[in-house]
């Protein structure tokens, strides 16, 4: 009876470690899948917007009474601005509203007009951010074409990116990006390209 | 109280600024304006390319202005729903003078005053009452090469230098110069907004197309087109403008153009646009399925441990 019990034990300890195995696996595929369809969207996103986009200019933070950015709706998405990366051709929609940092970047707060935005992203959208230079260039362009251009000033590690660790009056531009693999945020603090 | 008011005298040039332009707050003026003395504005028409044939230059007064420096919207354009205090930027400025050039080709707006310019080119405005005009655009063909002089906003009196204001403005609009061509333009509308919601929007919106202040065209924009139309124009001389029709309730309406395409972009007054808080762990799926995994192997391994002992 007793060695009933144990083999009873025994295999349910088996069959429960292959469980949470096979769940753990079937998390990681959904996460990679899904991963992978938020960048095909932002892709999809990015093009739509492009052919959209009147002819870019280049620009700087000018405060005005409304610094309000103006969006162009795409898929009910409310989207104010394309980010991109020459450097590494990296080129992604910015979402006006909070919320979902994982399908693409959005912005926090502020605005690219007067100087004060904030854009958070995580890292499968943005893996460029591990290889990211002092100085690098970074550009911003909104939904009316006028294209702003910043580089990089600092670059931060932060274990948390509370609204005091964000806010920044130095720099017009700050980018958070949220570690894939901790609990870690890279902060790119950004200055407007001369 | 003075208004910190940023002047800026836009030329009628889209491209280059012809004259001295500056920005002075009011806080520099040394005396209140007077709001009952008469102004004179003259305008000059002229390229160093070409004599230009006489234009016939129309301003409108799009405001009256107070002693602080407050403008207060005519009759004529008290639906317009324009802001016209408190701009602080030039590219704010500009988009009031392409919404003007909007609201005054699609609303038949009558003029202020019309001069044709003499055998100079000037076009001298004499006793406007001051305020803030609107100059409309001019565009003239002479030997095939076409001369486009953009609008203009521009404030009577203006501020000196010195702080002293100044009621005899004159201006001299740079032309755009175009050689002939045969190609047609690919013109665009576009539709965005400035705060609101999706929820809260309309689902459509109707905009007409005028070319030479007449409507050739009126078109939907909606999600389903991207809230865009492209449409082609032979390259003639046309002034093209957009304008919305019915512009939904509680937004305002301003029209910018860049080139060939226009956005149309309604501005709900009552957004607000503050700190949305802190951005809070999204949490790290990753750290989940690490956890999972190690607890299942882990009891794999205790299961296999314990068949090991049961056979031994």
């Amino acid at each position: 009876m007793k060695k009933t019990n144990r083999t009873t034990l025994r295999n349910l300890c088996i069959v429960a470690g292959c469980a949470l195995i096979v769940g753990a696996l079937a998390l990681l595929i959904l996460s990679v899948a899904s991963r992978s369809l938020y960048r095909f969207r932002c892709a999809e996103y990015v093009s739509a917007i492009g052919a959209t986009l009147p002819p870019v200019e280049n620009a700087v933070p000018e405060p005005g009474r409304n610094n309000t950015m103006p969006v162009l709706p795409v898929e009910g998405v409310d989207f104010v601005a394309l980010l991109e990366l020459p450097a590494f051709q990296t080129r992604l929609p910015v979402c006006n509203q909070w919320g979902s940092p994982e399908k693409y970047p959005c912005r926090f707060t502020g605005s690219a007009y007067d100087g004060t935005l904030i854009v958070g992203v995580q890292e499968h959208l943005f893996p460029a951010a591990e290889q990211l230079y002092v100085g690098d260039l970074l550009t911003l362009t909104d939904m009316t074409g006028n294209r702003f251009s910043y580089r990089i000033a600092n670059i931060e590690i932060h274990e948390n990116v509370e609204a005091e660790t964000l806010q920044d009056t130095d720099h017009p531009l700050t980018l958070f990006v949220k570690h894939s693999f901790s609990s870690k945020y890279t902060v790119l603090r950004l200055d407007v390209a001369l | 109280m003075k208004n910190k008011v940023s002047l800026i005298i836009l030329t009628v040039c889209l491209l280059l600024i012809p004259y001295t332009v500056y920005a002075l707050s009011t806080d520099q003026a040394k005396e209140p304006v007077d709001p009952d003395a008469l102004c004179t504005l003259t305008l000059t028409y002229a390229s160093a390319e070409a004599a230009l044939p006489p234009l016939t230059v129309e301003v409108y007064r799009v405001a009256e202005v107070s002693r602080d420096f407050r403008y207060t919207l005519t009759e004529a354009f008290g639906d317009s729903g324009l802001i016209l205090n408190g701009l602080l930027s030039q590219s704010e400025w500009n988009t009031l003078r392409t919404t003007l050039d909007s609201y005054v080709t699609s609303n038949g707006v009558s003029p202020t005053a019309t001069l044709t310019t003499d055998e100079n080119g000037a076009a001298s405005f004499a006793d406007l009452a001051t305020g803030l005009y609107y100059v409309s655009p001019q565009t003239v063909t002479v030997d095939g090469f076409r001369y486009y002089f953009a609008s203009a906003v521009i404030a009577l009196p203006d501020l000196r230098e010195d702080g002293t204001w100044n009621y005899e403005i004159t201006a001299k609009p740079k032309p755009d110069v175009r050689p002939p061509s045969s190609t047609d333009l690919e013109y665009r509308v576009l539709k965005l907004w400035k705060g609101g919601e999706e929820e809260t929007r309309p689902t459509e919106i109707t905009v007409d197309l005028l070319k030479d202040g007449t409507v050739v065209k009126t078109v939907t924009l909606s999600e389903e087109n991207g809230w865009s139309y492209s449409w082609f124009a032979a390259d003639d001389g046309s002034l093209w403008t957009v304008a919305e029709q019915n512009v939904p309730e509680g937004y305002t309406v301003t029209v910018e153009q860049n080139d060939t395409v226009y956005t149309v972009v309604n501005t709900l007054e009552s957004s607000d646009d503050s700190s949305m808080g802190n951005p809070g762990d999204a949490g790290n799926l990753n750290f989940i399925i690490l956890f999972l995994c190690a607890a299942g192997i882990v009891l794999v391994l205790l299961g296999m441990q314990r068949r090991k002992g049961v056979e031994a």
